[in-house]
Parts: structure tokens; C-alpha cells; sequence
């Protein structure tokens, strides 16, 4: 990166500063200069593999839930032995293979493998419909799965060659455990995420390995290191995932993999005690959750990191008065610029701050906040924010248009080849230096911490027969997060029922991109110009759950009240299924942690999924042992998780 | 004089659709766009992006017969330009792929029990006037194909269609529905269409010779011949077959599915798949064994083993008719065999139905169902065959699987006295996708794929038929077992394959039951009466 001189003659000013007296140029430019050695020219495995040399028997992995672990020495010849099945099978740099498994031992091994071998994973999140999964296995091209058998039956039926974990561990296990040839290079593709595209179709995110290394190595925003305990809880598919895995792992520092599909916030309290955890990440609705109902629990931190979408100043203040010890930082980034661009470590934050700012770019990354003919705005005023620097990834996959839209050359940058990445989000410059976010300027919202973008939520809607026009919006929650609202305009003559839309998307979508909430429109509000009128739209009111089965008992009344209040409806029939009335797994984290002090009895939160309804959970409460059955339940399930997710290569038996 | 010559016994001619191995639904302007799109282009590319992966796949003998294209590294500039021949030549197919992929996404996610009649304005381009909205009776919506319409559009392209001549001096042909033929050497390639006439004049040169030039111009070859040409030929007449006893019935199995049957007046002869001549290998009938004039030919359905152009082409100047079973009409994964084969040239086709019956001089033919074998496919085309003649009876069960023994029940009067039941115990088939991936419009798991298999009866279903039908011979054919079919079967058997295990196993169950049974390989010959 070699900045261009703001100041000095007319002539060789770069008009991309015209609108910055000389000394906002000066200062925007020293804001940007974030050089900062760390290994740029090294591969992920290859930093992986210095770490298992300096210290072969430290503590890689960790399972939350039985504590069994994986050294680095383990982990590496585990994944050597992966590696070299994969060079065998053909695997090479460039090459994609799709890890189809949930959060596992395997899963980690599997990434070092493919990494290893010189390929780039794609994760493939088990749940996924299977339109999209097919569209991800066949956009991204990946030539081999890794799976185990009991999640394999559900994969899509393509001609990528599957290799399950679990059966292939003979063949496997006879590979050599020594590092196999270096294969790769820091400009080498490391891996595809997919998410949600404006045009219908999810796409994948093409992201290098020179961008992990930046993110987890020579780092300003937080303290990376052999004394760190990370824990493994965001979605694989998820770039949060990247950083807590190579945070972790490249820096030898140790790995809590929380295998639970999703984990409640009592699973988050006891693998941050149980395992000493001091790094940990959550996504914005968790952070605001855990403040709000067990804060406590993250005490033991040392740094908190929360993200992905806006963070409530209040809750922001809590953490600071209640556990000062621990640092705080924002972290924003889109997975375009690998995880995080710039982030803000919070040391206070003013009673008269309405928002969080979101910082300064990180190490070896650059920001600008341009205007529409990409100059800099002045200090103080909105403009798009641009992300540069080592981070960016080479593009989206498969879509050279989308990429040449999005990611458009630097105008501060001599390198001809010198890009920049265009977000869609707002911003200004605050006088102290850090940048506040202000929104989007297109339709792009956060849903968990994930990317959405409404229009592909329309154009699935758009697909069902009784639906004649749709817009998707999302709207503030009392939570202080986002709810995505269905504004449907039926056929005449036409009917559809919430259940029967809402099922209609789950075999489209994402479980986070269907919305909770539909309202049914006789026409939708337009603009002057015939656009839809966003502002117009109501607010959905909270009566549209029927109210057929009302409570008959103080704990269905309790369990109603929870109900109600997380997911914001004014009635409830007792006999309704929690996900039919909106709920998601998050909405389901805080009803469960509610639920718990409410009624004052400790449940896993599994028990929510196998009691669905207010009736059905208020029984099983009620007929005494049930909580311990569902503890059963679930003690069992995670045995069958174990032997289904971590089963270890076993050697073939010497005949 | 001009010296005569005859056409070597041993000379091939691959029909092959953009360089593919062709088989019926290649032919089909239904089925053809969809394999070229969701089947050729795509492992082609997968070819070009992952070389090592197809080549690692395929040192692995598991692995072959998947997709996998069996080349090396060395060919990714062929390959490449036969994708690019292969977009440029196909476009429409592919557009007609595409708006097949559109219009039951369209259908599948709008059409909810009302009329159907809005969504012709949806119809995309390509479609528009060769298909029909359809509800079935339980109102799901689908799409009517007009096939016989189609081979009079763009998407009938004779001029994908082409034929490879080459000599077959052993049995180690690879394996060729996973891998298109590129240009080689030793091989001629000549695009005619599979119609061609000037076929039928150079295949009869098997037996009667005629000068190298008649060759060159019913083929209408022209230029100098670098010897590819010439080397199919020979001026060795081939052996003279063995006299035959003019009374009773001549049975002969030619390996796989492919008996003839003879009578002095009849000459019938089953999906027929006929070994090359080569003096290697484990001893066959080839095609001096068979008769001059071939009254009838069954086929039993349009798998590509079992409905073979490779096979059928030589023959077409010496058959009467050819027997096919009726397809449903009209859907996706049923192409009509009659239409293919008569684009193929044949001109005397014909249905047969469900328990439907052809006089012959001497007996009958009758279409007995056929259940199974096709992934639980609503497919039609598929039928066994009773064979009377003479007063003996043949039932011909190629590959259908006894999954439902109550048929047979139905069925022991209509079949009656049976002398021997020819039983396919190909009991490992492939996945659904295998074969019907590319016709497949809904996404399909992997539970799903490997539930639906393409596989005959084991054992124990072969019982349920054996109990009930009680023929006095049993003969276990149609298991892909003889060397020279790996090219169509990929197949290696070991003692401990499982068909293998299953044959042995309903043998010796029928012995105990006082039957003759005998798993066939390679050749054999009886005669009854």
C-alpha cells in the first residue's frame, strides 16, 4: 500500500481529496495508515504449522460439552492424515470441497485438511433446504464433501465425491501424519461463504488466505495469543466463525467447540466457566440477551467482542460498569473484507451517545467514507463506506459482474491492481476519530448477525400462488434488534394462511431470512413515483395469533406471558408451535432463559424444541420428573452427537 | 475386377450425440437436452476445473462407472473445445433445458389446483407450443411434452449425431457412458446421421463383399483414405455358421440379455448385445452366428444395455420388426422407444402394451408387466416378454424386479405352462441419479437417491416369481457378467458380489425344488423339442 500525497501541488493532487482541506487529508490519511507487520506472504496451515512447533502439546481443541481435547501435535496429524486423503483423491489449490458437518472436532479438522491439501472449504451448514444447499454444492463447484454418514443421507444428491469421516476412517487413518508438501499460497483461495444475494440466489464469498492472516495476526483489536481460550459458537457458515477458529488456532491459543445446534445461554454460562474461556464472540442479539439476562456470567472474560449488527448503547454501558476487567470491542465487517474492517474497543461511552461507534479500521485495512463521485466527504458528514487493505477477498464467486460492481478500484492506491471494496453502509467520521454506522443505503438488513437481503425474501415470496405483490421490511424490535414483516397482497379470491407461507419459505431459505410476521395488504402504499412506500407500511400489531386455546393454568399462563412478550404478540393459542409464531432460535434463547427465571427450574433448551407449544411444555414441566428426562434426553443426544460428529479415525486393527 | 471385401467382423461403429455414447435418450429431442445440459456440460467442466479429482476417482475401482471423465490431464484442451463445440453446436438444447428448469420451477411454486390456462403466457420461448399444462389427478401440476412434434424442431439435431469407426482387437473397451470420445488416431469419424442408409449397405458387407468403393459411397466419403477406412475391411469371408436342426426350437444366449430363438419359420432375438469377434478372450456367439433375416426383435426397455444402437444399427438391414414397449407419452423421463428408433432408420416399429400379443408363424410374443428398475420413475417403456413357439413357452425378464409377488399371481394362468424363465439378477444397481439425474426437475437428498435404486430381484424376490410361475428351467441372464461388456457395465464381479452371491443362491433354491437352473456366462445353446 503506498498512500498518494494528499497535499502539495494542484497537479498531482488526488481529486479523490478535493472536498478535504489539506489537514483533513493529512489526518484521514495517518487515520488509514494501519501498516503493521504480520505474516502477509504465509498460508494459513503454514502458520498452523509453526504453532504445533513451538508447541506441540499444548491444548488445541476442547469439547464444551465433554471436555475432551486435541493438542496441537494431535490435531495436525489428524489433519496431515486428512490432507494427504485429499491430495489423493485429487485435491488441489483452487479446488473447492464442501464441509457438510455441524461444529465438531472433524469440522476443524476438515478445514486444516483442505487447507492442508492446498484446496478452499465451503461450508455447508447441515440444515440448510436443500435448494439452497444444492445451489451452494453447485456454484461453488466443490469437487469432494466431507460429511459423516448420519448427516450425509440429507445432502443433495450430486456428483461431488463424498468422503464421510466416520466410514472413510480405515482409508483415512492409514494416510501418513506427516505434514504433507506445502501446497497454496497466500493469495490462494481459503474458503467460500455464501450469503444472502439481492438477485434471488445466495453468493459465495471468495476469501484468501492473506485475509484470515490479517485478521488474526498482528492484530490491534484485540489480544490474540497461546494464553487465549476462544469458544467455537457461531454457525461455520458464518464468517465470525473464521475468526474465532484461526483467532484461535494461529496464535496457539485453545478452541472451545460448543457443539450444541443452539446453544442456549446456560450452554454459553457453563463452557465459559467449565473451560476458563476468555475470548469470546456473540453476534449482537445474543451480546443484548446475555446483558440482559445473565451477565454475570460473562465475568470471567477477558475480551468480548460483539457485532454483525447494531449494538445497544445501553447494554454497552452495563458491561462496562459490571465487568470492567473485561475489554469490550465492536467489531463490523462484512465478509467481503474477511470478518471484521474496523472495530472499537470501548472504554466508555457517553451517557448522550444514542449509538455505539464502530471504531477505526483494523491493522493492515483501510476505510474510506466517499461520496457518489468516490471522494472523501468532509469529517463529520455521512458517506459510503469503502473498505481497502489486505482483507478483501478476491471477489464472489463465479459472478465477475456482481464483483466488478462491488469491489472497484482504489483511487488512493498507486498499485494498479489496488481494489476497494464497496459495503452499502453509512457512516461519518466522529470528532475523535471513530466512525459511527448509520444504516444501509440500500435494502440490505442484519438478521442474527447474518446478511439479508430483502428482495431475495420477496422474490421466494413472490413464488408462492396465492401471493400477488410482497415487500419485506424489517423492523425495529423492543429488543432493540430487527424483525423481518411480510407485507403480503393476496390474489383475489385467494388465501394463505402465515403457517402456510412461513412453511412455504423454509423450504427456500434460511431458518433467519423467513420472516416472523405477516401482514396481509389490500394494496401496498406507493410513493408519488409508484415505489413502494416503505414508510407507510404499519406496524404489525400483535393480534394476529389466534387465541382458539387460551391459558388454563398459572404455569401456561407464565409460559404464555414469556411468550408474548419475545415474540411480541398480544395473544397466544397454547396449543400453537413457538416457531409457527415466529419464533427463531434466538427469540428462542431468550424465551428460554426467561422461562427459567420465571418459573425458577433449570431445563436445558432443548426441551423447548421436543415442547414446542405453551401445553405441551407446561405438562411436561408439570408431571414432575420431566426436566430430568429431558435431561436424560439430552445427555443422550449428546452422546449420539459425539459418536456422530467427533468420532475419531479409529486405526484399523493390525491383522 | 475389382477385388470384393467383406466388412471385418470385428468393425465398430459408435453411434455418438456430441461425441457422447448414444442410447435412446440421446435421441429424443425430450430427453436429449436435458442429458447434454445437466449431464455432458457439466462433467466436462468438472473435467476442465478438477482434472486430478476425475483421475484419482478413477484409480479407484469403486469408483468406476461414476462421474468421472477417464482421461488425463493431457486432454483438458480437448475437452475444453468440445465444451465450446458443444455450447455453440446445442444452444437451442440448452435454452430448452433451461426453460424446461423455468417452467416447472413456475409450475411447481404457482400452480395450486386452478386452471392451468394462465400460465401459457409463462411458457418461456423455447417450449412455447410443444408442451401442455397438465394436472394429474391429485392436482400436481406438469408438463405435457408433444415428442413426436418434437423431432420436427430445432431440438431434434440430426447433426449432433455422428458414428466412430474403429477395429475391436480386444476386451478391455473403456467404460463409455462417463466419457466423451475425442479425436484419436485409429478412429474414423464420419457425422451421418443414425438414419443413414448407406449404413445399412456397408453393414451388409459382413457377409456379402463388394468393392471398397460401394463402402466409400454409400458413406459418402470423400478425399484419400489414410487407411482408417480401408483397415475396416478384409478379404477374409467370415466362418460359416453352424448348420442348424431344422425341427424345434433353437435357443442360443449371446450373453447379457440377448438370446435368439429360432424355429424353421421364426427368428427372434432379444435385447440384442453381440460380443465383437476378435479370437481373444472368453469364447461367444458374435454376428456370423446370427441368422440372414432376424423376424422379430424385443426389446425389453430403453436402458442403454438393453436398447443398444451400437448393436442395433448393424443389424437394422436384417430385421422384420422391432418390438418395444409403449412409454406413457409426454413426461419427462419416458421418451418413446418407437420415436427414437424410427429417427434411428428402423422403419418397422412397434408398441406393444401391458399383456398385448404379436402372432407370429409359429407362435406368439406377449408383453408381460415389468415392475422396478427404474428409481420408482412413472417410466412405461418397460416390459417382459412371453415367447410360445412351437408349443414352448420363454419368459424373458430382463431386468424387472419382483418387488410386488402378487403380480405373479395374476399372472401364473395368463403365463400358464412355462419351460424357462430367463431371471435378471443384477440386484446392485446404481443410484436413481446415475441414470435419471438429468430428467430429474425437484431436488433429490442422497437418502432419497440411494433408496431408489436401479436393481433387479435378489434371491428372494426371483422365489416369489419362481414359486408362482413354476417354469421347468430357470436361467439367470442379464448380469452384465461377460468380459467384452464392461464398456456398457463397468462391472468386475468378484466370487463375493453380491448378484453374484444371489445367483448362486436362487440356483441352488430352484435344484432343491427339482428345477434345471443355471446362471448363464459368456455363451450357451440348447435345444427343446
Amino acid at each position: 500500500m503506498t498512500p498518494q500525497a494528499a497535499g502539495g501541488d494542484a497537479k498531482s493532487a488526488n481529486p479523490a481529496f478535493s472536498r478535504l482541506t489539506p489537514e483533513e487529508a493529512r489526518f484521514v490519511q495517518a487515520w488509514n495508515d494501519t501498516r503493521r507487520d504480520y505474516p502477509r506472504d504465509e498460508t494459513i496451515p503454514a502458520l498452523f504449522e509453526r504453532e504445533v512447533r513451538r508447541s506441540p502439546g499444548a491444548t488445541a481443541l476442547v469439547s464444551a460439552e465433554d471436555g475432551r481435547t486435541l493438542t496441537y501435535d494431535a490435531l495436525n496429524r489428524r489433519a496431515n492424515q486428512l490432507a494427504r486423503h485429499l491430495r489423493d483423491l485429487g485435491v488441489r489449490p483452487e479446488m473447492r470441497v464442501a464441509i457438510h458437518l455441524e461444529r465438531s472436532f472433524d469440522a476443524v479438522v476438515s478445514m486444516l485438511a483442505i487447507l492442508k491439501a492446498g484446496g478452499a472449504y465451503v461450508p455447508l451448514d447441515p440444515r440448510l433446504p436443500l435448494k439452497r444447499a444444492s445451489h451452494v454444492l453447485e456454484d461453488s463447484g466443490a469437487s469432494v464433501v466431507l460429511s459423516v454418514e448420519p448427516l450425509a443421507d440429507a445432502l443433495p444428491a450430486v456428483w461431488a465425491r463424498l468422503i464421510c469421516l466416520d466410514s472413510d476412517a480405515g482409508a483415512i487413518a492409514r494416510q501418513s501424519d506427516a505434514n504433507p508438501p506445502r501446497a497454496g499460497s497466500a493469495l490462494g483461495l481459503a474458503h467460500i461463504l455464501y450469503t444472502s444475494g439481492s438477485t434471488g440466489a445466495p453468493k459465495g464469498v471468495a476469501v484468501v488466505h492473506r485475509g484470515v492472516v490479517r485478521l488474526v495476526r498482528g492484530t490491534d483489536f484485540a489480544h490474540l495469543g497461546p494464553d487465549e481460550v476462544f469458544l467455537q459458537a457461531a454457525p461455520l457458515s458464518f464468517d465470525a466463525s473464521t475468526f474465532e477458529i484461526w483467532g484461535a488456532l494461529l496464535n496457539g491459543g485453545r478452541l472451545v467447540i460448543l457443539s450444541a445446534q443452539t446453544p442456549g445461554l446456560d450452554d454459553l454460562a457453563e463452557a465459559i466457566r467449565a473451560h476458563a474461556v476468555t475470548t469470546l464472540w456473540l453476534t449482537a442479539g445474543l451480546f443484548h440477551l446475555a446483558v440482559d439476562q445473565r451477565l454475570s456470567d460473562l465475568k470471567p472474560l477477558r475480551q468480548l467482542l460483539a457485532g454483525g449488527d447494531v449494538l445497544s448503547p445501553p447494554r454497552v454501558r452495563r458491561v462496562l460498569e459490571e465487568i470492567p476487567g473485561c475489554a469490550l470491542v465492536n467489531g463490523y465487517g462484512p465478509t467481503e473484507s474477511t470478518t471484521f474492517a474496523a472495530c472499537h474497543v470501548i472504554r466508555s461511552l457517553p451517557a448522550s451517545a444514542a449509538t455505539v461507534p464502530i471504531g477505526r479500521p483494523i491493522a493492515n485495512t483501510q476505510i474510506y467514507l466517499l461520496d457518489s463521485e468516490r471522494r472523501w466527504v468532509p469529517p463529520g458528514e455521512t458517506g459510503e463506506l469503502y473498505i481497502g487493505g489486505d482483507g478483501l477477498a478476491r471477489g464472489y464467486w463465479n459472478s465477475p459482474e456482481r464483483t466488478a460492481e462491488s469491489f472497484v478500484k482504489s483511487p488512493f492506491d498507486a498499485e494498479a491492481d489496488a481494489r476497494l471494496y464497496r459495503t452499502g453502509d453509512l457512516a461519518r467520521l466522529l470528532p475523535d476519530g471513530n466512525l459511527e454506522f448509520l444504516g444501509r443505503a440500500d435494502h440490505q438488513i442484519k438478521v442474527q448477525g447474518f446478511r439479508v437481503e430483502l428482495s431475495e425474501i420477496e422474490s421466494a415470496l413472490a413464488r408462492h400462488a396465492a401471493v400477488s405483490c410482497n415487500v419485506v421490511d424489517a423492523r425495529q424490535t423492543s429488543a432493540g434488534g430487527q424483525r423481518l414483516v411480510a407485507y403480503v397482497v393476496l390474489r383475489p379470491g385467494e388465501e394463505a394462511s402465515d403457517a402456510e407461507l412461513r412453511a412455504f419459505l423454509q423450504q427456500e431459505l434460511p431458518e433467519y431470512m423467513v420472516p416472523p410476521a405477516f401482514v396481509r395488504l389490500s394494496s401496498l402504499p406507493l410513493t408519488g413515483n409508484g415505489k413502494v412506500d416503505r414508510r407507510a407500511l404499519p406496524e404489525p400489531v400483535g393480534a394476529s395469533a389466534g387465541t382458539a386455546s387460551p391459558p388454563r393454568s398459572m404455569t401456561e399462563e407464565t409460559i404464555a406471558q414469556v411468550w408474548r412478550s419475545v415474540l411480541d404478540l398480544e395473544a397466544i393459542d397454547c396449543d400453537e408451535n413457538f416457531f409457527d409464531l415466529g419464533g427463531n432460535s434466538l427469540l428462542l434463547i431468550d424465551a428460554h432463559a426467561r422461562l427459567q427465571k420465571l418459573l425458577a427450574i433449570s431445563m436445558p433448551i432443548t426441551t423447548l424444541f421436543e415442547y414446542p407449544t405453551v401445553r405441551s411444555l407446561a405438562r411436561s414441566l408439570a408431571s414432575g420428573p420431566a426436566p430430568d428426562e429431558s435431561l436424560q434426553a439430552l445427555r443422550e443426544r449428546v452422546r449420539q452427537r459425539r459418536q456422530v460428529c467427533d468420532r475419531r479415525p479409529t486405526p484399523e486393527p493390525a491383522s | 475386377m475389382t477385388p470384393k471385401v467383406f466388412l471385418r467382423q470385428n468393425a465398430l461403429a459408435e453411434p455418438l450425440f456430441n461425441r457422447w455414447y448414444a442410447w435412446p435418450y440421446l435421441v429424443s429431442p425430450v430427453t436429449a437436452p436435458m442429458y447434454v445440459g445437466n449431464l455432458h456440460l457439466r462433467l466436462m467442466e468438472s473435467f476442465v476445473a478438477n482434472p486430478q479429482v476425475h483421475i484419482a476417482a478413477l484409480k479407484n475401482p469403486e469408483m468406476s462407472g461414476g462421474p468421472f471423465l477417464s482421461l488425463d490431464e493431457s486432454k483438458v484442451p480437448a475437452v475444453e473445445r468440445l465444451i465450446d463445440k458443444t455450447r455453440r453446436q446445442s444452444a437451442p438444447l440448452l435454452e430448452f433445458a433451461d426453460a424446461v428448469r423455468d417452467l416447472t420451477r413456475i409450475l411447481m411454486t404457482r400452480a395450486d389446483g386452478a386452471s392451468l390456462h394462465p400460465f401459457y403466457a409463462e411458457v418461456p420461448e423455447p417450449l412455447k407450443g410443444f408442451v401442455e399444462l397438465v394436472y394429474d389427478v391429485n392436482n400436481h401440476p406438469g408438463i405435457r411434452f408433444l415428442e413426436s412434434l418434437l423431432y420436427f424442431s430445432p431440438y431434434y439435431d440430426e447433426e449432433a449425431q455422428s458414428l466412430d469407426f474403429s477395429v475391436v482387437n480386444g476386451d478391455d473397451r473403456a467404460f463409455v457412458f462417463s466419457t466423451p470420445r475425442l479425436e484419436e488416431d485409429d478412429r474414423l469419424h464420419l457425422s451421418l446421421p443414425y438414419r443413414a442408409e448407406g449404413l445399412d449397405r456397408v453393414f451388409r458387407m459382413r457377409e456379402k463383399p463388394q468393392p471398397l468403393g460401394f463402402a466409400t459411397e454409400a458413406l459418402g466419403l470423400s478425399g484419400p483414405d489414410d487407411g482408417r477406412f480401408k483397415g475396416l475391411f478384409t478379404d477374409q469371408p467370415p466362418r460359416l455358421a453352424e448348420p442348424r436342426d431344422p425341427e424345434g426350437v433353437r435357443v442360443r444366449y449371446f450373453g447379457h440379455a440377448c438370446v435368439l430363438i429360432e424355429t424353421r419359420d421364426t427368428t427372434i432375438l432379444t435385447d440384442p448385445v453381440i460380443g465383437y469377434e476378435h479370437g481373444r478372450g472368453a469364447a461367444r456367439f458374435s454376428f456370423a452366428d446370427l441368422p440372414a433375416r432376424i423376424d422379430y426383435v424385443l426389446i425389453t426397455h430403453a436402458h442403454q444395455d438393453h436398447c443398444m444402437l451400437e448393436t442395433l444399427l448393424p443389424l437394422r438391414h436384417k430385421v422384420g420388426e422391432i418390438i418395444v414397449p409403449r412409454n406413457s407419452g409426454g413426461g419427462l423421463a419416458d421418451p418413446s422407444l418407437k420415436l427414437a428408433l424410427q429417427s434411428a432408420g428402423f422403419s418397422n416399429v412397434s408398441e406393444i402394451d401391458e399383456l398385448g400379443r404379436v402372432e407370429t408363424a409359429d407362435g406368439s410374443i406377449t408383453s408381460i408387466p415389468f415392475f422396478g428398475e427404474h428409481g420408482d420413475l412413472n417410466i412405461r417403456s418397460k416390459t417382459t416378454y412371453l415367447v410360445r413357439l412351437l408349443g414352448k413357452s420363454f419368459l424373458f425378464c430382463a431386468d424387472s424386479n419382483a418387488v410386488e409377488p402378487t403380480l405373479y399371481d395374476h399372472l401364473s394362468d395368463i403365463v400358464g405352462d412355462l419351460d424357462v424363465a430367463f431371471i435378471g439378477m443384477e440386484c446392485d444397481g446404481a443410484p436413481m441419479s446415475w441414470l435419471y439425474g438429468p430428467v430429474v426437475t425437484a431436488p433429490l437428498t442422497r437418502r432419497m437417491d440411494q433408496s431408489r435404486r436401479l436393481d433387479a430381484s435378489d434371491c428372494e424376490r426371483g422365489m416369489e416369481l419362481v414359486k408362482r410361475l413354476r417354469p421347468r428351467t430357470v436361467y439367470v441372464y442379464a448380469m452384465g457378467s461377460e468380459p467384452w461388456l464392461t464398456y456398457l457395465t463397468s462391472i468386475h464381479y468378484t466370487e463375493q458380489s453380491r448378484p453374484i452371491v444371489q445367483a448362486r443362491a436362487l440356483v441352488a433354491r430352484c435344484r432343491t425344488l427339482g428345477i434345471c437352473a443355471e446362471t448363464l456366462f459368456g455363451k450357451k445353446e440348447l435345444q427343446l423339442g
